[in-house]
């Protein structure tokens, strides 16, 4: 219990920086929405990148390696510490000034002034929201899952889901984005610091690294230490989701919060320092995991399929419940059954359908209590990361659908978006729990949210970089990543029965779309196995530049006003 | 418009250059050669493929440094000073 009590002194903790920031606050719609623009560069790194990562971050790149190896590093990390930073360089420092120039406060309101148009900017603000929910889900799935593993179920699922969300609505709703910021900072720093302690305590737990690999190199798990288990094309369209990021409204915000714009400059050099900090040794310590008996053993029996195994074999089952548990050591003879090479293949198959919870399982079997209570905790900044998205859906809310279709008062826009937090943790809290169980974190959100937001990249480097382009062209982006989003929801509804029987089975072929195969629990882009966002990027690039080749420019004072600089 | 909109930009040379950088940093992240096999362990446990990765992510900090002290946009932060919201 002592982990799950630390965890609650942090939310504690958490709570009263929301209530302390909330005292000194001004007042005001710049003030609670963008912290009156006055973060200095210490805060604006650190919650930057705190806002960027989430309970996918930790638990999903985790959970992912423990299932198809190193390879996942390659995937999202190296590719996020080269195109966010550079995002940031090129658009989040224009963003800023733009912001400051002209007093925009979201994303719709610079496109809305950019390109001089007023109703297409509203279904942009539908199609982020729906967008962000999913991400904001994620949290409170992440949070729920935390506590549940930190506590040894003592705290269950929907209450530690409870929690999370009454937490976090609390302190957005009081400290706005200067309670956010302050409280994203702490999380950042716990989770470098405690995290960095923790990895090397866990790596000498299980017996030094040297002697797992050696392990995994000699057996059949060769290839979690190579990429063999992803596609090609697949690792070459993850090149385009770090795009996302600057796209996703909570980041684009917080763009605009900074004092200054020198802010930027240390926050571009130390991001990727950052990334390799924090997902090295999640995704490393999810590959050392496949390789403990007893940490396989625990997820294996905590899958939601373990009951079937169960009937099938008893006895096994029961075995596997005492090795777990830790009861019998894995070299104990009784417990060499399940090293039968079609006993640890079904393991590993139970065990990969709970993968989301590896790294609570390390914590609770190998890292002393009062460790794992403060990993615990910083695992738990890192799923809190959806305070910042509930934030940036409300600010939107407010400015872009209550203010601009006629709410003037400051006050009402504040409160506006405060029940608009109130609302969206409800939705999100009720979604978390009918979806829990059903959908992988990590594929939800490369999905949903994702995929979708880098499909809308081209409307920023358009509105930014391209005196050209249009309303029309933006809307016309809009509904081709609206349709696609809708098209291939259904199309991987409808094709549940193509689905091959497990990830690493090869997809297949949907009859009626040559271009289209239907995978474990995704549809992928050719035989070559691109992931969807590929061709929603390449269409939205293309729709956004030939509509505006054919439709009517922005008036010149509009385009002089934002390219005078050129 | 402002004076600061004067400034001499970034040479043309040396955004061809950055952007050279830019996409060698993104090639060396596609390395395709060295996919199915864990190759050489470094200290006697870390895969080829994960110190490769690790090995791009820190020369995409100095990639970000070498943006941010030969291409800074200063005349960005010039025009937000002297120009006055709406």
């Amino acid at each position: 219990m002592l982990p799950a009590l630390i965890v609650f002194l942090y939310l504690t903790i958490v709570l009263y920086v929301g209530i302390f920031a909330f005292r000194r606050s001004r007042g005001g719609a710049e003030d609670f929405f963008l912290a009156n623009r006055s973060l200095g560069p210490f805060v604006f790194l650190l919650s930057l990148f705190g806002s960027n990562m989430t309970a996918f971050s930790i638990l999903g790149s985790s959970g992912l390696s423990f299932r198809i190896g190193i390879g996942v590093f390659g995937l999202l990390a190296s590719i996020s510490a080269i195109v966010i930073p550079m995002s940031l360089f090129l658009i989040g420092a224009r963003l800023w000034s733009i912001g400051k120039r002209f007093g925009h406060m979201t994303q719709v309101q610079i496109f809305r002034d950019r390109w001089e148009m007023k109703h297409i900017g509203t279904l942009i603000f539908i199609l982020e929201a729906l967008m962000l929910v999913p991400y904001i889900i994620i949290g409170v799935m992440g949070g729920g899952e935390t506590l549940e593993g930190i506590s040894s179920g003592f705290v269950p699922y929907w209450l530690g889901g409870l929690i999370v969300a009454l937490v976090v609505m609390s302190y957005v709703f009081f400290g706005g984005m200067r309670g956010t910021a302050w409280v994203n900072t702490l999380q950042t720093l716990m989770f470098l610091v405690v995290g960095a302690i923790t990895f090397i305590i866990i790596s000498h737990a299980i017996g030094g690294f040297r002697q797992t690999t050696e392990q995994l190199a000699s057996g059949p798990d060769v290839r979690l230490l190579t990429r063999a288990a992803i596609p090609k094309g697949t690792y070459f369209s993850y090149a385009l989701i770090p795009l996302s990021s600057i796209m996703f409204p909570h980041i684009a915000i917080f763009c605009l919060t900074a004092q200054k714009m020198t802010s930027f400059r240390k926050t571009v050099i130390f991001y990727p320092i950052c990334i390799m900090l924090t997902w090295l040794p999640a995704i490393f310590l999810g590959v050392m995991a496949a390789g403990q008996p007893r940490i396989v053993a625990a997820l294996a029996s905590k899958s939601p399929h373990f009951e079937d195994f169960r009937k099938e074999d008893p006895a096994a089952a029961d075995l596997v419940r005492e090795v777990a548990a830790g009861a019998i050591p894995i070299d104990n003879p009784e417990a060499l059954i399940l090293q039968q090479p079609h006993l640890k293949a079904r393991l590993k198959i139970l065990a990969n359908s709970n993968s989301d919870g590896v790294m609570l399982q390390m914590l609770s079997t190998y890292a002393p209590g009062l460790l794992a209570g403060l990993l615990g905790a910083a695992i738990m900044a890192c799923v809190m990361a959806s305070d910042s998205q509930i934030l940036a859906l409300s600010t939107m809310w407010a400015e872009d659908v209550y203010h601009f279709y006629g709410g003037q008062s400051e006050t009402a826009r504040v409160w506006s978006a405060r029940a608009f937090v109130v609302i969206c943790t409800i939705v999100a809290y009720i979604i978390a729990l009918s979806v829990h169980k059903y959908a992988n974190i990590f594929d939800l959100a490369v999905q949903y949210a994702f995929s979708g937001y880098t499909a809308l990249a081209p409307l920023m480097i358009a509105a930014l970089f391209w005196k050209g382009s249009t309303k029309h062209g933006a809307l016309a982006a809009t509904l081709w990543v609206f349709f696609t989003l809708l098209f291939v929801t259904a199309l991987q509804y409808h094709t549940q029965n193509l689905a091959p029987p497990s990830p690493a089975a090869p997809p297949n072929p949907i009859p009626g779309f040559p271009t289209l195969y239907r995978e474990f629990n995704r549809i992928v882009f050719t035989q070559h196995r691109f992931l969807i966002v590929l061709p929603m990027f390449l269409g939205s690039a293309f729709l956004m530049f030939f509509v505006s080749l054919f439709t009517k420019k922005p008036s010149q004072q509009t385009i002089s006003r934002y390219f005078n600089d050129q | 418009m402002t004076e600061s909109n004067h400034r001499p930009r970034t040479p043309p040379v040396l955004t061809a250059l950055l952007t050279f950088i830019f996409l060698l940093v993104l090639f060396l992240r596609h390395d395709y050669w060295q996919w199915d096999t864990p190759g050489y362990l470094l200290f006697g446990f870390l895969p080829v493929g994960l110190w490769w990765q690790a090995g791009v992510t820190l020369l995409a900090t100095l990639m970000m440094a070498l943006m941010v002290h030969l291409a800074w946009p200063s005349h960005l932060e010039d025009q937000a000073a002297t120009d006055h919201p709406r």
